[in-house]
């Protein structure tokens, strides 16, 4: 269930005026198990990554192959790639268009040709997995449900085919701050038993810094760092380049460590307070 | 669907660019009124000749100018082949069973895709040149005569330009739920006539969900601001009439002047190489 990306590049509208290029000479692996974040500003190629990962967009240039299925060979099995690559876009409640919730979630696992009966099992499964009453929602329309609702729909529309890899394209965006963290934790407690493997774009510093383990980041198409958060988040100079954010935590520490108070890079606020009052017990 | 090129502009620095977008309206209209006014071959000389240095000009690549043709190709050798077998004027040339060519038919036809391919390459290069705003400034002007018997010009320039600002929004939107369907295992390509339709369900209704709500939001956001179309707005671009307006003015006038008279003047011509 690896992912090897060798020398991907990509171009949006080649040779025109509105040429762009959206991808430049990308190579990583993921490896079964792993749990990415992948972060850099807009404009940066996140999204047309990740759409490469799903054979949403053909490959033009460089290898990808995704569990054993090589992307670039002329007749990849698309059908088969994403079943096993689950992939929720940004604001994925935009995409519910059937007229019950149940026949929505549905929709993924009848194409994939899993049986009638089959399919409203594993939606059934998804719909409680994703915290929603199951008997309350099966029969309303996914229009009339509320927004964080609606994207639990999503979701659950999304892991009813039972990927093996989960891609998220911001999922926490346009949530309030509780709809987030049950958003995250959500996320966190889904892999394990059958979802092996998570990739998630974030503009959120403080999600990415608490989640993921391992951390892309981007700038311009081209991969700038590849690392473990807290390496990534030790160095600050090529946030003060990029101008991306810093993880509220770290900002504190970093903070203290102008006034000469070392506390390390803590990555989130459990470990920015356990930090703090080991140093302080420390010095005592 | 990004591929669409009819309809699309196409940034470029050059005097095409630069015209005022109400003289490049009147243009249009004259060009298309010249290509209606053809009936030999020989006038679509000058018809091509202005076309080709329109384009050249403008400085959009041809092979732009092209793509906007591919699209309509279908429609040109479909009447062009309707009119090869159903025009039966002069000589026979080839016939098998109920199917006759004939050289007059053939004569039509030519002539036919030809005012096709000259008319869509024409109006594309007004849009090529011009911005959707600049085209509807340019005809809000236009129609401001209307405004004495009551026409609501600006509310239908402005329902204009929305319409056609949303255009590119909306194609985005569908490539983006094409895509969000196609992760969840939909199929476009393959089935029959009606299954294919079929699948195009789970697009078009997120699609219009969508357009109604973007347009709910815009409508609220120019109330909240207060946008009142019957007072006299004031334009940050003003449009003005400058002297390579006039010239380009000019030069249409000959180009229909050419048109009409050239099959007129082309015999005398002959007639004058041929002593």
């Amino acid at each position: 269930m690896s992912i090897k990306v060798t020398n991907l590049s990509f171009i949006y509208s080649p040779k025109t005026p509105f040429e762009k290029v959206a991808l430049d000479n990308i190579s990583f692996e993921i490896a079964e198990g792993e749990t990415m974040g992948i972060i850099g500003s807009t404009g940066s190629g996140k999204s047309t990554l990740i759409q490469h990962l799903n054979g949403l967009i053909r490959t033009t240039k460089g290898n990808i192959t995704v569990c054993d299925i090589d992307l670039t060979s002329k007749r990849p099995n698309l059908k088969k790639l994403r079943s096993l690559v689950g992939m929720l876009f940004q604001y994925p409640e935009y995409q519910l268009f059937a007229d019950t919730v149940f026949k929505d979630v549905c929709f993924g696992p009848l194409n994939f040709g899993f049986s009638q009966k089959a399919a409203e099992e594993a939606a059934e499964e998804a719909l409680r997995l994703v915290g929603l009453n199951f008997d309350d929602v099966r029969d309303r329309s996914p229009f009339e449900l509320s927004g964080g609702e609606k994207r639990r729909v999503a979701i659950a529309g999304v892991l009813a085919s039972k990927p093996k890899i989960l891609v998220l394209d911001e999922p926490t965006a346009g949530l309030d701050p509780a709809g987030k963290r049950e958003m995250l934790d959500l996320i966190r407690s889904l892999k394990g038993d059958s979802i092996k493997t998570v990739i998630m774009i974030s503009h959120n510093m403080d999600e990415i810094a608490e989640y993921a383990d391992r951390v892309l980041v981007m700038d311009n198409g081209k991969i700038i760092k590849d690392s473990h958060p807290r390496a990534l988040f030790s160095d600050i100079s090529m946030f003060k380049e990029t101008g991306l954010k810093l993880p509220h935590s770290v900002n504190i520490s970093t903070l203290l460590r102008a006034r000469g108070f070392e506390i390390g890079t803590p990555l989130n606020i459990n470990e920015l307070l356990t930090n703090i009052c080991d140093r302080m017990e420390g010095s005592k | 669907m990004r591929d669409i090129a009819f309809g699309q502009y196409y940034p470029a620095d050059s005097v095409i660019h630069k015209l005022d977008s109400r003289i490049k309206l009147i243009l249009v209209v004259v060009y298309v009124v010249g290509v209606f006014l053809v009936n030999s071959f020989i006038s679509y000389i000058p018809v091509a000749l202005f076309l080709l240095s329109t384009i050249l000009l403008s400085k959009v690549s041809l092979i732009k100018v092209m793509k906007s043709i591919k699209g309509i190709l279908f429609i040109i050798m479909f009447t062009s082949l309707l009119n090869i077998f159903f025009n039966k004027v002069d000589n026979v040339l080839w016939s098998w069973g109920f199917l006759v060519i004939t050289d007059g038919g053939l004569k039509i036809a030519a002539k036919l895709a030809l005012r096709l391919l000259l008319l869509v390459a024409g109006t594309s290069m007004l849009t090529f040149t011009t911005t959707p705003m600049g085209i509807t400034d340019g005809l809000e002007s236009i129609m401001k005569p209307l405004k004495l018997i009551k026409v609501p010009v600006h509310d239908i320039a402005i329902t204009m330009s929305i319409t056609l600002r949303f255009i590119p929004i909306l194609i985005e939107e569908i490539d983006k739920i094409i895509m969000a369907q196609k992760a969840r295992g939909a199929s476009f390509d393959t089935g029959g006539l009606v299954k294919r339709i079929k699948a195009y369900l789970p697009v078009l209704i997120p699609l219009f969900v969508s357009a109604f709500r973007r347009a709910d939001e815009l409508a609220l956001a120019m109330d909240a601001r207060c946008y009142n179309a019957t007072q006299n707005r004031t334009k940050l671009k003003e449009l003005k009439c400058k002297k390579r307006d006039l010239i380009a003015l000019f030069i249409t006038t000959i180009y229909l002047i050419l048109v009409i008279t050239i099959p007129m003047f082309f015999p005398i011509i002959l007639d004058f190489f041929s002593k």
